[in-house]
């Protein structure tokens, strides 16, 4: 659906925002009013597209989901707002809706990430062995039958999420006189982080987590200074992880990455210039079923530098509950 | 011995090609920069990305007003959509 033309069209003519619904609707101002009266944002589980105009108007709704229509109502939706009288159109106004302070930053009700953080990207992608033990990506008749045929497509491509590191925790990766071969302790919080919620196979499928109640049992990390050149550290991260859940549905969902990554930093500045890991190894019981067998799932980490708006959205891990995404606390600590 | 990522459009295509001339099952240093590679958007992918998403309805409401253009909302009931969808 999101086509060339498609994007084109958006980027040249319309400002485009992505929000969660249940946030906007919950509203107790003029925008939630509008939100409420326009039916601008989805009340279903589905995704809903439409255009409104900068006064809070609805022109059009356009169903994304629908192949070959969702470019037309765009463009038909441009056509109605190109009508509109010219004094409502003309650039440099303000929206009645909203003015001065009462402008909302970032997303309604939902948290950003923490002064100082690093904001790193997640990206997710399955393969398939083919013969001889080569690799693929996955193709339609690998998926089983139902949802799995219906999204194969988007089971092919490569899934997103986006990882907050807080400030004191990276800033305790960078050891203060490197020496190669030194072992860097990892601070356990980045650990949990990562076994919970950024090693979990449901990214790319919907909004479930699969490993939410690992523990530091479920995996080792290491981290070595590997060379030391004037003020630049470069450190070595490597480890693996045993994840494990057993679904209400009688299935068992599996992960078990190798994980290697790397670090550098400018001790001079205290500044991270690099930070980046890859999570490989065998998924099986692919969440909901949508895949058979156990085939193999690889995760890209990679700190943005300086992060787009659009990838400053929480982390799924972050939606519901951000100090337990920030400083998750291992159950096996708290028995003791 | 790096290893060479056989990549076309026509292979994006096909889809059926194999990726790697031999299984890189076994993450090491040789083939992580190969793995990353392969696992990251390609060339059409995710094509919603290419579009500068503000998180905030009401900032996207001030820039419409201010740019003279018209707003698109894309709405999910489990967060904002390009990130979870």
């Amino acid at each position: 659906m999101w086509t060339g033309e498609v994007v084109k069209l958006l980027r040249e003519n319309f400002i485009c925002v992505s929000v969660d619904s249940r946030s906007e609707w919950a509203r107790k101002d003029a925008v939630g009013d509008m939100v409420r009266r326009t039916k601008c944002v989805t009340v279903t589980a589905n995704g809903k597209t439409a255009v409104i105009t900068p006064q809070g108007e609805k022109l059009e709704e356009c169903p994304w989901n629908t192949p070959g229509v969702f470019a037309a109502s765009i463009r038909k939706a441009l056509q109605k707002w190109q009508n509109l009288p010219e004094e409502q159109r003309r650039a440099g106004q303000e929206s009645k809706l909203v003015s001065g302070s009462t402008v909302r930053k970032g997303p309604a009700g939902r948290p950003s990430p923490p002064p100082g953080a690093l904001v790193v990207a997640v990206y997710q992608r399955r393969f398939i062995r083919a013969a001889e033990g080569q690799l693929r990506y996955l193709e339609q008749s690998d998926c089983n039958p139902g949802e799995g045929q219906h999204r194969w497509r988007q089971l092919r491509e490569a899934a997103r999420d986006f990882m907050w590191v807080p400030e004191n925790e990276w800033k305790a990766l960078i050891p203060k006189t490197p020496q190669p071969g030194q072992k860097v302790p990892i601070p356990t919080t980045f650990a949990l982080r990562l076994f919970r919620f950024h090693l979990d196979p449901h990214r790319g499928l919907g909004e479930g987590i699969e490993f939410a109640h690992a523990d530091l049992s479920a995996g080792q990390l290491s981290l070595v200074v590997e060379s030391v050149q004037g003020d630049r550290v470069l450190l070595r991260l490597e480890g693996e992880a045993h994840l494990e859940a057993k679904k209400p549905e009688g299935y068992t969902t599996t992960y078990a990455p190798r994980i290697l990554g790397y670090i550098q930093a400018d001790t001079k500045s205290g500044r991270l210039t690099r930070f980046d890991m890859l999570a490989f190894g065998e998924e099986s019981g692919t969440p909901r079923k949508l895949l058979p067998g156990t085939h193999l799932l690889g995760i890209v980490f990679e700190l943005i530098e300086n992060p787009k708006e659009s990838e400053l959205v929480y982390p799924r891990g972050a939606r519901d509950d951000l100090r337990s995404y920030l400083e998750p606390a291992s159950k096996l600590a708290q028995s003791r | 011995m790096k290893r060479t990522v056989v990549w076309s459009w026509g292979w994006m295509l096909l889809g059926a090609a194999v990726l790697s001339a031999r299984p890189p099952q076994s993450l090491n240093a040789d083939n992580y920069a190969t793995l990353r590679q392969q696992i990251k958007p390609q060339p059409g992918e995710s094509r919603y990305w290419e579009i500068p998403w503000l998180l905030s309805l009401d900032e996207a409401l001030r820039r419409g007003a201010a740019e003279g253009k018209p707003i698109f909302v894309f709405s999910g009931a489990g967060g904002p959509p390009h990130a979870f969808c």
